[in-house]
């Protein structure tokens, strides 16, 4: 067998197990909340319901725009579309992951167990868990890693693109890339070949960071164009701290994950202490994954779930395993350390105190997952509305609500004319609303209930409430209305605007 | 060494026209290089060429033939002997009163004597000696008409399908008649859906365009650091000996001021002089260049072509011209101002040694010695960086046709011959013949030397060389889709895709990049609602995307162009290629207007423009200098 079609067949194998653990997640109502509403948004785009402004705008595009082509050519045959993504993406991944460790000299069976100590570890596990977004991120981290080390050995253009490329889609995968490729900006310098830096720093740098500031200014582009928020991937940055403690307090957690889950990582610098490029390439690995735990502190984001700094850097570890292996000449080391690092993470992901974590306990436990209230609320709602028309509903704030019924069919959300007209004439029309209580701080800002202040507590003329699911409300229209004899859009799109009416 | 060579060589002293040194040094050159003691006398300027053959007239006591003055009997010579009279350094020359045929030969000898018989079909002859150079005049002089028609018609008239002399077939014509009736009748019946259909097909277009040059551009960087090590080892090790003999053409016009530079650099090529056939190519009407060529007194190996007047009058008519004196395995072609790596001759040779057979072609790099002149020539490099270090060796990886550069793509002599060689009527005749070379079976590789020359620092001139570029593009593109099933079949889907793309996609982007500029522009400044009905969704997704990712990643490429070369303090100007871009648009429209109006029109480029010239003119002057 071709090394190609041994790969192939590691992906599917991977791809295989990942299917299983996700399926095994669904089935049990744990799959993560980010995940469902990044199903939502892909089915509007998919079905051609979502303007063009809001998916370009939609931060972060990566993950949107591979579940978007998922969704479309394959549909949902089982698994959901951002789940069936990140299995894929992550059996890629550990694909690569094989051809780069049997490159370095590993013969196939070690290469094998250390892929799937990579490919299995659980902050893999975690992470396809997470949604696409966060195997992206993981993707890119190794890309930048491969790309940084190559780059220092023998330093071709297609190393530089990669290191810079995977960059590119840090800042595009979710906002915990985007934390990382900030927080490699420096040691992006450290890891670079120095007689290149000494001929033109600044042409390697530009080379090295144009990219991710292509990507940057592109984001900004489309905010500017489609009228987005310019500022979306910043603002993403920013997380709400969930204690009073400080960041050197809501550092340690992720930092202990770190060294005890990744200790090939975190060791691989004194294994390259005695090869100063070898080293440097080194610290610039350790250095970006502790500056990107100290980023993420200070900015507060940590507390609440430590694992979405630490286990991408699940990432960084090929690269150190290939350098350890081949430039460092310690390949008896890397199996022990990787294994090592596999104990810990199952020891971590049955203790830690982060919301991924603990839904995967509750999966692999049997046990009811931990009250995900909106996403619990918002599955009464969609049983609620089965096989109903003309349901007005801020889509935008529950994208979720698209997944949970399956598709937009008979929704009226912010991209219909009908549901903007409704809002600015501050008078409603549609058969049913649904509206959440502007009391729920949590969650993303309702329109409707903006709209109509008090519309959740008090109903509005002409509407009777039909049905309570948590925050939510739902009222039917009681009196004929005076488009009551037209269809109600079959779908939430621009193309099914108000027609006039008979 | 023969004794005659020996004999000869001491009667050189003995009649005081060479002195004991040059004489020992031509011998061991002679030794070293193993060719006759003439070549290596040639390869020095130790003696004038004409004192050589008088003493060696003298040594064989025979008469000294002027074929200058006193050309062969037009009766006695055949036209399709002409290559061979050439190459065999034997004419017949006149028949005397008894109708015995004295032949001119330049090494007399059993060889010539037996090549003598074989040309005239006489077994008594009577021999006199002559010049080499005098044999090609007097067979250019004789076959003037011959040789002209077949440099420009050979093509056309042995493979009329791959001429350019016709611009557009009738199959052609009538396609494109459809395909504007088919247009005209979707804008009269459907216009919105036809105008969407178009963008859409655009649309994908520059998708396919980005897609297919990011993929080349990351085989390219990928392709050969360890096999241009090996390569550059396996040159060094070949003996100086076994180096073929191999053929330099290098034609020119109207350019005298950069003789000295090529003169230099071909003096500088680590390969023996003596087994280099130098062909300067020369037009008849350019009497400038030629008084500049014949003032230099070049050494022997050094041969001024002159190509008689005709139409058209283009590079590729004037190499044809020349190719059918070519001595070499062999050829090269270099512009006047190309300064190659010394040892590519070498490298081509390795490289072809260890190429598969059908390897009929080895295109160098090329690359710019004056990159750092001003924003043009930076910007200059950086294409051509992107071009040859990184699009061709991915083209080479990937098994897509191969369109040649310009100069330093070496050939095997006889596969030229064998298709017709260049295209006289295609203005890019180099591409056209990198994509034939292949439908007929052949390979052509890229290896890692390079040619470095002059780059245009003038915006003006640089769009009237790029608009031949593209004209050529246009015809080769048109001439190799002529028959599209054949294409397929000869070069394969990939091929073909990658012709489409790399040859069409090349000039289509310049015409279209405008159009959809000035839409943008438009939009952006009026927030019209005008083109809204023809961007569905759809459509304007990948619009954004080909604005985004696309013009990200050609400026992304351009950047990491002259990585290669570590010319890394290039990299920030890629920042500014859109205005080339612009440049670049320019210039396709001149050439599609060319096309239209002047399709076999050779747009020239003036070199000698470059500041750095008095450098390198200086550079060479000194070393010409004994």
């Amino acid at each position: 067998m071709t090394r190609g079609t041994l790969a192939l067949t590691l992906a599917g194998l991977i791809f295989a197990v990942h299917a299983a653990w996700l399926g095994l997640i669904g089935a049990r109502g744990a799959l993560a909340p980010e995940m469902v509403d990044l199903w939502g948004e892909a089915i509007a785009a998919a079905e051609g319901a979502a303007p063009v402004g809001r998916i370009a705008t939609l931060y972060p595009q990566l993950p949107l725009g591979l579940t978007t082509a998922w969704e479309f050519l394959f549909g949902r045959p089982g698994l959901p579309s951002p789940s069936a993504v990140a299995a894929a993406l992550a059996a890629l991944l550990a694909a690569g992951w094989w051809v780069a460790l049997r490159r370095a000299g590993l013969s196939h069976a070690a290469a094998l167990t250390a892929t799937l100590l990579l490919a299995l570890h659980p902050f893999a596990l975690w992470l396809v868990a997470q949604g696409p977004g966060q195997v992206l991120v993981a993707a890119g981290l190794s890309g930048l890693a491969l790309g940084l080390a190559r780059l220092r050995r023998r330093s071709a253009a297609p190393d530089a693109a990669l290191a810079a490329g995977a960059l590119a889609v840090l800042a595009l995968a979710d906002r915990t890339g985007l934390l990382f490729a900030l927080a490699a900006i420096p040691f992006v310098a450290v890891a670079a070949p120095p007689e290149l830096l000494a001929r033109s720093p600044s042409g390697l740098l530009l080379i090295l960071l144009f990219p991710l500031l292509a990507a940057l200014a592109g984001l900004a582009f489309v905010g500017l164009v489609f009228g987005g928020d310019l500022a979306a991937p910043i603002t993403a940055l920013q997380a709400v701290p969930t204690d009073a403690a400080g960041p050197l307090a809501r550092a340690v957690v992720p930092l202990s994950a770190l060294l005890l889950a990744l200790p090939l990582l975190v060791l691989f610098p004194i294994l390259a202490r005695r090869r100063p490029p070898l080293l440097q390439v080194a610290l610039a690995l350790a250095g970006l994954s502790v500056a990107a735990v100290g980023l993420a502190a200070a900015m507060g984001g940590t507390d609440a779930a430590p694992l979405a700094v630490v286990a991408p850097a699940l990432g960084l570890l090929p690269a150190a395993a290939v350098l350890a292996a081949r430039d460092a000449a310690r390949p008896h080391l890397v199996l022990p350390l990787l294994g090592t690092g596999f104990l810990a993470g199952v020891a971590l992901l049955g203790s830690i105190q982060d919301p991924g974590a603990a839904r995967l306990r509750a999966a692999l436990a049997g046990t009811p997952p931990p009250p995900e209230a909106q996403l619990a609320e918002l599955a009464e709602l969609a049983a609620a509305l089965e096989g109903r028309e003309g349901i007005m509903v801020d889509l935008y704030a529950v994208p979720a609500l698209i997944a949970l019924r399956g598709s937009t069919a008979g929704l009226i959300g912010p991209a219909d004319a009908e549901f903007t007209l409704a809002l600015r004439a501050r008078r409603l029309d549609a058969p049913l609303v649904a509206v959440r209580a502007s009391t729920d701080a949590t969650a993303k800002p309702d329109a409707i209930a903006r709209a109509f202040p008090r519309l959740h507590a008090d109903g509005a003329q002409g509407y009777a409430l039909e049905g309570e699911f948590g925050a939510w409300r739902l009222y039917a229209r009681t009196t004929a209305a005076a488009g009551e004899e037209r269809r109600w859009p079959g779908s939430w799109s621009l193309t099914t605007t108000l027609t006039p009416a008979p | 060494m023969r004794a005659e060579e020996e004999l000869i060589g001491d009667l050189l002293v003995a009649r005081g026209v060479l002195d004991l040194a040059a004489l020992d040094e031509a011998r061991a050159l002679a030794e070293r290089w193993k060719v006759p003691l003439a070549d290596a006398l040639m390869a020095r300027r130790a003696l004038r060429p004409l004192d050589y053959y008088r003493t060696l007239a003298q040594h064989f006591d025979l008469e000294l033939a002027d074929l200058r003055s006193d050309p062969p009997d037009p009766t006695l010579l055949d036209p399709a002997l002409a290559q061979e009279y050439v190459r065999e350094g034997v004419i017949p020359w006149r028949r005397d009163e008894r109708g015995i045929i004295t032949v001119a030969v330049t090494s007399p000898g059993p060889a010539a004597v037996l090549a003598a018989r074989r040309l005239t079909g006489q077994r008594q002859l009577r021999l006199a000696v002559c010049t080499r150079f005098d044999v090609s005049i007097a067979v250019q002089r004789a076959f003037r008409s011959e040789l002209v028609r077949k440099a420009v018609y050979g093509l056309a008239e042995t493979d009329p399908d791959m001429s350019a002399r016709r611009v557009v077939t009738d199959p052609q014509l009538l396609f494109f008649y459809l395909l504007l009736t088919l247009l005209a009748a979707g804008l009269a019946f459907a216009p919105l859906t036809t105008l969407i259909g178009l963008n859409l097909l655009m649309s994908v277009f520059y998708l396919g365009n980005f897609v297919f040059k990011g993929v080349l551009a990351w085989a390219g960087g990928l392709a050969g650091e360890g096999s241009a090590r090996a390569l550059e080892t396996a040159a060094r090790l070949l003996r100086e000996d076994e180096l073929p003999t191999f053929t330099v053409l290098v034609p020119m016009f109207r350019e005298p001021e950069v003789l000295p530079i090529l003169a230099h650099a071909l003096r500088n090529l680590d390969y023996p002089l003596g087994k280099l056939d130098i062909k300067i190519v020369l037009e008849e009407k350019d009497e400038e260049t030629i008084a500049a060529a014949r003032a230099l007194g070049l050494e022997g190996v050094f041969e001024i072509m002159i190509v008689p007047a005709s139409q058209p009058q283009t590079k590729p008519k004037a190499c044809n011209y020349a190719l059918q004196f070519a001595r070499g395995d062999y050829l090269v072609i270099y512009d006047a101002e190309d300064k190659p790596e010394p040892d590519q001759l070498r490298k081509v040779v390795a490289a072809f040694r260890a190429a598969p057979p059908n390897t009929a072609c080895i295109q160098c790099r090329l690359n710019y010695y004056n990159a750092r002149e001003n924003w043009l020539t930076r910007m200059f490099t950086l294409d051509y960086s992107l071009w040859f270090d990184l699009m061709l060796p991915g083209l080479e990886r990937l098994g897509v046709p191969i369109p040649l550069g310009g100069t330093s793509n070496h050939f095997r002599t006889e596969v030229l011959r064998e298709l017709s060689a260049w295209d006289p009527f295609n203005v890019t005749e180099d591409a056209d013949l990198g994509i034939r070379l292949t439908q007929k079976g052949y390979r052509v590789g890229v290896i890692d030397s390079t040619t470095f020359e002059e780059a245009n620092c003038r915006q003006g001139n640089w769009i009237r060389q790029r608009s031949r570029w593209i004209k050529g593009y246009m015809q080769t593109f048109l001439v190799h889709t002529r028959r599209p099933i054949h294409l397929l079949r000869t070069v394969g889907p990939l091929g073909m895709l990658g012709f489409v793309f790399f040859i069409g996609g090349t000039m289509l982007s310049g015409i279209l990049n405008p159009i959809f500029w000035t839409i943008f522009g438009f939009w952006a400044l009026t927030q019209t609602g005008v083109f809204d009905p023809v961007f569905p969704p759809l459509i304007l997704w990948l619009s954004v995307m080909n604005l985004l990712l696309g013009n990200a990643l050609f400026i992304y490429l351009t950047m990491v162009a002259p990585f290669r070369r570590r010319w890394l303090e290039l990299a920030p100007w890629a920042l500014t290629v859109p205005y080339y871009w612009v440049l670049l648009s320019i210039a396709a429209y001149k050439a599609l207007w060319q096309l239209i109006r002047k399709p076999f029109y050779w747009e020239k480029t003036q070199h000698g423009l470059s500041k750095q010239m008095a450098e390198e003119l200086a550079k060479a002057g000194v070393a010409a200098r004994p």
